[in-house]
């Protein structure tokens, strides 16, 4: 074979953007130019450097994609390396994104790859904004809402009203627990995004804490026992410090307290795997669903960037536990979604008599907002801020004052989080006999 | 330190399915007779530039770079060609325990399956095919020890207690309960009560009809002594294990599985003989159907958990100690009739390990028999396919014609020594454009698929005639995400197969990338 480097390595792709075929998507035009694109021009952002993300990244450069960036924050860690190929064992303790990235480039000649050791939220807007797409393979809930309305804000519209579509940066999200797993793609302010079915994706749940502290029957009782209970008691490592799954020695102390209560109570099966999948609240991670799922994100990267057919419209779900499944459906833009739509504030009922502390503790237990450290405003004067300290100094006085004082029956406030970069409009009704949760 | 590396698979399949993995992967071989070259580069990640400037073959590149993920496996690699290698196989050398093919020739897929077929080999066979992905498992047959498929009602027994159970409740004289200890009896114990008194005040008859659910419902009411006492809201909740049948006998397809021809003396000394690789499964199961008539009265081994209910301490340990006991009693009565089995068949006596047993009986509920249709029948488009295809059909699955279209291609293959649409001569860089044309081929390819069709008796629509013009499009290309999504679908099954958790695929299964869509072709029974 005496094909020359460029051309043998693209063959495959050539052939599938130089020919039309009834399974084209109707603006497809088979040209050369699709992959001068792909080469030249189209930047493509990985969040996320772990399993999926290392899938991405070999799958996206192998599809033609040959700019590059992907972020992340976390170091390789041993439990990795059964499914995050692009570690070895001398990386474990090295920044994900920069061992991947260099890796990925070692391989693949010509490629054009940078991995940011970092924190999404740090970046700024400019910094998303480079990107003609972005491909996400997270495990937060968290990031993956931020990333999600981070994109959303990057819309601009036109001054007739309508979007202006070079502004817009579809997001391809990719997910997996066990043998199960879904992708799919958002195209922010046109298509259904994260936040329009959120409940697609429950809140975790926790066990009830009376049976942690009075009647455990299971090992995950006594676990929570140390780890929720015991350890703000007794401090074991030093007043503050919080626990951390991934510290060992904290493991170990929540483990060894949870044997013990286990024992008192004639509860079997608490082990150390368990204490940290407890803590850590650890879903399973097998490499294949890793693999299928990425590639079927990777696959909807190509086929938005080419058009060579129809993307993704707009989720399909995965299970591999019995047989292969595969079910691919629409999911529906939500009118008044908070984050893409044209969303009421949403109304609030409180008694007059509540602190802002309590307020502020309804607002952290909301299913449907999920934040978790709230800063509030009324009226441009600020009433609660979470950070910085300096502020939140400056503001706590408020947090024992009763509503009545601080509010006025029917305002609107506004609430920012870290977790939520558009923020949300709230409205305060008073109601004696509001409710908290427990 | 090892145990860590793989702690987040083991918290799915167990550390016996991760031992189950160790013992089968330690090694892997790759065949391959090619030398490496740039458009490999394209396509696969585990090749380098440097095996196409020193002319090495794919086989050897591929298992150096793969090797690098664990060095816990041994890599190995042969540059001979299939048929070599497949005449030099020794089954006494070295049992394949999964043999993977991946080649678009229809001869090697033939050759290797029947291969596989005949050394009772478990064969996979995965390729991509421009935005079409496929997947193919066939074996004589699969058993599955745990399919995983949680049991949404619990088997208590609550209608049918045991003696130990019975007692146990006894341990709870509601009325004389004082209010906190009333509130913290647990729901299973309540229903045992709730049952026994409606027998009690119906001469002995088991509640049947609505009205009877209703009356178990107002008594379970009545007895509580507040409106929201917890105990007896959960066991409101569950009161339907009352009278739903019961798990306690076995299922239609497990009774199948219970009468097979493999549960009887003759059937086992014959696996025995062939050595059978499913040999411990079917004594597993002779043990326990023997157990089930006569020792069971008709019901299944006691799985002996308990799920979470609200209940104080003492209580839930305690009744989980009850299930446990009978349980463990009667998974003790399987083993003795599981060695007494081995004994008659001439086995070792510790030919199955106890622990073997208790994890089987554990999980009786959730075995399950997968009988494969071979490759060689399904090419001879047998009444297995052409029933699987209309299913398939009927259900409106329309990627079963990417399978009709992938037939026809690779038939057209054989024939013509090239794939509909592949670019054979020249660059595509020469930007000729007659080199793209493909309509040549797609009549030819119609023609074939047409044959075919007749010959499975379906009707051959726009539909496939798009597919197949798809196929022609595709050009025998390989795209890599297709290919890595082939390939995950590909290690999952492996794993299932290796493991013997959780049900593998029945047949084809068959992706769609242009729409995001897939399809399974069922070639296979399930007992």
């Amino acid at each position: 074979m005496s094909q020359g480097k460029d051309e043998g390595k693209l063959e495959d792709l050539y052939l599938i953007t130089l020919r039309n075929g009834p399974f084209a998507h109707e603006s497809f035009s088979p040209s050369e130019d699709l992959l001068n694109f792909l080469w030249n021009e189209c930047k493509v952002l990985v969040v996320g450097a772990g399993g999926l993300g290392c899938e991405l990244l070999k799958d996206l450069a192998l599809s033609g994609f040959r700019n590059i960036e992907v972020i992340d924050l976390d170091v390789v860690d041993v439990t990795n390396l059964n499914r995050q190929f692009l570690f070895r064992q001398q990386d474990v303790g090295k920044p994900k994104a920069e061992v991947a990235a260099a890796f990925i480039a070692k391989r693949i000649s010509g490629i054009n790859i940078k991995g940011h050791h970092a924190n999404i939220y740090d970046q700024p807007r400019e910094f998303y904004k480079q990107f003609n797409l972005v491909v996400a393979g997270l495990d937060s809930i968290d990031a993956r809402r931020w990333l999600n309305e981070t994109l959303i804000d990057l819309v601009e519209t036109n001054d007739d009203g309508t979007i202006d579509v070079s502004t817009v940066i579809p997001l391809i999200d990719g997910g997996t627990e066990g043998f199960r797993g879904q992708a799919r793609v958002i195209i922010p302010k046109m298509s259904a995004c994260f936040e329009c079915n959120l409940d697609l994706f429950p809140p975790q749940i926790s066990y009830p804490l009376c049976t942690i502290a009075n009647t455990p029957r299971l090992p995950e009782h006594c676990i929570e026992y140390a780890s929720v209970i015991l350890w703000p008691q007794q401090q074991p490592f030093g007043a503050g410090t919080k626990v951390d799954g991934d510290n060992p020695e904290h493991v170990k102390w929540i483990f060894e307290r949870a044997q013990e209560r286990a024992n008192q109570f004639h509860i079997q099966g608490v082990t150390y795997r368990l204490s940290q999948g407890v803590i850590k609240h650890i879903i399973p991670a097998v490499a294949s669903t890793n693999a299928i799922v990425a590639a079927s994100c990777a696959n909807e990267a190509f086929k938005l960037a080419t058009y060579i057919a129809n993307p993704l419209n707009n989720y399909m779900l995965y299970n591999g536990e019995s047989g292969v499944y595969t079910y691919a459906f629409e999911t529906e833009r939500r009118e008044e979604c908070p984050a893409c739509g044209r969303a009421q504030p949403k109304k609030i009922c409180v008694s007059p008599k509540w602190t802002l502390a309590d307020l502020i503790e309804v607002l952290r237990e909301d299913t449907e907002l999920r934040v978790k450290s709230p800063s509030l405003t009324v009226s441009s004067r600020a009433l609660y801020y979470s950070s910085p300290a300096s502020l939140e100094q400056a503001t706590k006085e408020n947090l024992p004052q009763s509503l009545d004082c601080l509010l006025e029956e029917g305002c609107e406030i506004f609430l920012t989080d870290p977790a939520l970069p558009l923020g949300r409009k709230l409205q305060i009704f008073f109601h004696k006999c509001s409710k908290k949760n427990k | 330190m090892m145990a860590e590396r793989y702690d987040r698979q083991i918290r799915f399949w167990g550390e016996h399915g991760q031992a189950a993995l160790k013992d089968c992967s330690i090694y892997f071989l790759v065949v391959d007779d090619k030398e490496t070259s740039w458009r490999d580069l394209g396509r696969n990640f585990f090749v380098d530039e440097d095996a196409v400037f020193n002319h090495r073959f794919r086989a050897d590149t591929t298992q150096r770079l793969l090797q690098e993920l664990n060095d816990e496996v041994v890599g190995y690699s042969q540059t001979v060609s299939i048929d070599r290698f497949l005449k030099e196989y020794s089954s006494e050398d070295r049992l394949l325990p999964i043999f993977v093919c991946c080649s678009l020739d229809e001869q090697i897929l033939l050759k290797t399956s029947e291969f596989c077929w005949r050394h009772q080999i478990p064969f996979v066979y995965a390729v991509s095919y421009g935005l079409l992905g496929l997947v193919r498992i066939a074996i004589p047959e699969h058993c599955v020890w745990d399919a995983r498929e949680e049991m949404v009602a619990q088997e208590l027994r609550l209608s049918e207690p045991f003696e130990e159970l019975e007692q146990y409740c006894n341990n709870f004289p509601l009325e004389s309960l004082d209010d906190a200890n009333h509130s913290l009896v647990p729901y299973a114990v309540i229903l045992v009560k709730a049952f026994k008194a409606f027998m009690d005040s119906h001469q002995g008859r088991r509640p049947e009809t609505r009205e009877d659910q209703e009356a178990i419902r107002l008594l379970l009411r009545s007895w509580m002594r507040t409106p929201t006492e917890e105990n007896f809201m959960e066991a409101l909740k569950h009161c339907h294990f009352i009278w739903m049948k019961s798990l306690a006998e076995p299922n239609e397809s497990l009774q199948s599985i219970l009468k097979d021809y493999k549960t009887e003396m003759e059937g086992i000394q014959l696996q025995v003989d062939r050595k059978d690789r499913n040999l411990k499964f079917w004594i597993l199961v002779a043990a326990v159907k023997h157990f089930v008539i006569e020792d069971g009265q008709g019901k299944l081994p006691l799985k002996g958990s308990v799920p979470d209910m609200i209940s104080d301490t003492e209580s839930f340990i305690g009744l989980q100690r009850v299930y446990k006991k009978r349980a463990e009693k009667e998974h003790r009565i399987i083993y003795q009739r599981a060695q007494y089995i081995c004994k008659q068949v001439g086995l070792e006596e510790n030919f199955l390990s106890p622990l073997e047993v208790f994890e089987f009986c554990r999980n009786i509920r959730s075995i399950a028999v997968m009988r494969y249709c071979s490759l060689q029948d399904e090419f001879q488009n047998n009444t297995v396919l052409k029933d699987a295809l209309k299913s398939c059909l009927d259900r409106n699955e329309e990627d079963a014609y990417f399978y009709i279209a992938f037939r026809a291609c690779l038939q057209f293959h054989h024939q013509q020594g090239h794939f509909p649409g592949q670019v054979m001569n020249g660059s595509l860089s020469s930007k000729e454009p007659s080199l793209l044309d493909y309509e040549q081929d797609y009549i030819q390819l119609a023609h074939l698929a047409e044959k075919w069709c007749k010959s499975c008796d379906i009707v051959k629509n726009e539909k496939l005639d798009a597919t197949l013009r798809e196929m022609c499009r595709y050009g025998g290309s390989e795209l890599h995400s297709i290919a890595a999504l082939t390939g995950g679908v590909a290690a999952q099954e492996i794993v299932k197969l290796v493991t013997k958790q959780f049900r593998p695929l029945s047949g084809w299964f068959i992706f769609n990338g242009a729409q995001s869509t897939s399809a399974t072709v069922s070639l296979c029974t399930h007992i």
